[in-house]
């Protein structure tokens, strides 16, 4: 019996065929499942950048792909882009100078194309003299400390706004690439344990909605990866446009969390931990939001 | 009637001469794959069967003192929080209220679907953060709903699910929600007795 089936060679091949499709078939599940699984959580047709090795996403994808149709018009019209008006405000401030004595932004800096081309994509940076970390709007007021010898613009004000959208959208289009390694390193580690840390009374941390959920619906949000890459931004709801810290403390109001000051360190070692977790997105300054 | 055995005696036994005939030859590639789906399936399998970790919640002077029951794997709180049962009606509008229970904020519970047709900004806009609530009355006895709805992470811990009725163990609340629960003892026994309906 065993050797039965050495007798009929047309059998044999028979069965050969049937069972080899069979193992075909398991595979070609096998392989379909293991990609579902893999690239599961982004339902989006379109991917932006795959992410690099070791980091928490599979691929980076624009706060810009979750907004609505409309809404992405309104950022990529730039005759309606709300945006745009701080950019230009900006611009008028970059080259004016703040009182008689001192000097203009232009004046140190030549041509903002040429000279802020790369700021806006490595910022939140560390800062030697003061040895801490700082984003870009504290950098705009150390200048004008230092070398305007003028106030610091406050925090979230229409001219900070505009000088910050000004100058990092020097950068647009450039891939987001800020440095974690070095004297930033300790500071990228705060950021990324506030990342993860549940907060508030409804004890989510950032992850639990935009690295667990990204993509799905949250009553009628479309929850994002909540990257940082077009900030400052103009969003619907506030009517105008705001720094990333302002986001961070709408997030938080969210969860029912006590929120930080705008500039605070959490949330500047935050900054700096969100825009790795974006490096590699193009600088979209200024983007709008719903 | 014998005919008929014998001839699925042989098909079984080409089926299996073939098979091993086939695999043996076609691939050790076939071979280490099962085995590693194997180890796979085990390894998982195992980690679903550990116990969940055994972090109570410490009991507030505040809230309702309850007891979870902790059978196996099946945690609860037996006991009605307000001692009596709750009301229907009033649990399903909590569990609508954005303010309150908001759970649609993340489940959907599918005759709203319908109702939604007619009455989106109540209905409407259901999430899909967690599971669908229907049929959630014959998945988790009472004693089990109950606990999930005050304090979700004692049965799945890394859950996004707010703990609806716990004060403490909390990061940074902000001062207007300090030691409240987000719904009441009284909520908490309407929205279960609305969720006892969902069969
Ligand atoms: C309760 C859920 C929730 C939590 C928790 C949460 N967010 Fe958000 N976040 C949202 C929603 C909703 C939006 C607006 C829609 C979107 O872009 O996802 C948003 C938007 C953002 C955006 C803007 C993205 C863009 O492209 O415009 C950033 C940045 C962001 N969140 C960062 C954070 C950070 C950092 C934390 C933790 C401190 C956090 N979020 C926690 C819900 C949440
Ligand atoms: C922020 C999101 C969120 C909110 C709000 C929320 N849930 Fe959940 N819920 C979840 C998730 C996610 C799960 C799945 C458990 C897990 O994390 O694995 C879940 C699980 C459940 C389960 C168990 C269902 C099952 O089939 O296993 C019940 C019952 C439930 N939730 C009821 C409620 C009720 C009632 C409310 C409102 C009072 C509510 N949830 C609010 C996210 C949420």
């Amino acid at each position: 019996m065993i050797f039965s089936f050495y007798h009929n060679q047309a059998q044999l091949f028979k069965e050969h065929l049937i069972v080899s499709l069979l193992f075909v078939f398991v595979y070609a599940v096998a392989v379909l499942f293991i990609f579902e699984t893999a690239f599961a959580g982004n339902g989006r047709d379109k991917s932006i950048v795959p992410a690099v090795k070791g980091h928490p996403l599979s691929n980076l994808w624009s706060g810009y792909y979750y907004s609505k149709k409309d809404i992405q018009a309104l950022q990529d019209n730039l005759g309606e882009n709300p945006g745009l008006k701080y950019v230009s405000e900006g611009a008028v401030l970059w080259r004016q100078k703040p009182n008689k004595t001192s000097k203009s932004c232009s004046k140190c800096h030549g041509n903002s194309s040429i000279s802020m081309s790369e700021v806006g994509v490595r910022y939140p940076q560390y800062y030697a003299p003061l040895k801490r970390l700082i984003n870009l709007e504290q950098r705009i007021n150390i200048c004008r400390k230092s070398y305007q010898k003028v106030q610091p613009f406050e925090y979230e004000s229409k001219e900070l706004l505009s000088l910050t959208s000004f100058v990092r959208a020097q950068a647009k289009g450039r891939p987001v690439r800020v440095k974690v390694d070095g004297f930033a390193k300790p500071f990228y580690e705060k950021g990324k344990a506030f990342y993860f840390k549940r907060r508030g009374q409804l004890d989510m941390s950032c992850a639990h909605c935009h690295e667990n959920n990204y993509g799905k619906q949250l009553r009628s949000t479309l929850l994002s990866q909540g990257q940082s890459n077009g900030f400052p931004a103009y969003r619907v709801a506030w009517q105008k446009v705001g720094s990333l810290h302002r986001r961070f403390r709408s997030c938080n109001k969210l969860v029912r969390a006590k929120t930080y000051a705008f500039g605070a360190d959490a949330y500047v070692n935050l900054e700096l931990y969100l825009n790795w977790r974006g490096n590699g997105l193009e600088v979209e300054t200024p983007a709008v939001r719903d | 009637m014998t005919n008929l055995t014998t001839h699925r005696l042989n098909l079984n036994a080409r089926f299996l001469r073939a098979w091993f005939f086939v695999s043996f030859r076609m691939s050790a590639f076939f071979w280490i794959i099962s085995l590693l789906m194997v180890v796979l399936i085990g390894v998982s399998g195992l980690r679903a069967a550990e116990p969940t970790p055994k972090k109570q919640q410490k009991q507030s002077s505040k809230l309702v003192e309850y007891e979870v029951f902790n059978l196996i794997q099946s945690k609860s709180i037996q006991k009605s929080l307000t001692g009596k049962a709750g009301n229907p009606k009033r649990g399903e509008a909590l569990i609508i209220d954005r303010e309150k229970g908001n759970c649609l904020q993340c489940h959907v519970i599918d005759k709203f679907h319908e109702l939604a047709k007619k009455n989106p900004d109540t209905y409407g806009d259901m999430g899909e953060i967690g599971p669908t609530l229907d049929g959630v009355a014959t998945r988790y006895k009472d004693g089990q709903l109950r606990l999930i709805l005050v304090n979700a992470k004692l049965v799945f811990p890394e859950t996004i699910m707010p703990a609806y009725y716990r004060i403490d163990g909390f990061t940074r609340v902000a001062d207007e929600y300090v030691d409240q629960p987000i719904m009441s003892a009284q909520d908490i026994e309407d929205i279960l007795s609305f969720l006892k309906t969902l069969k």
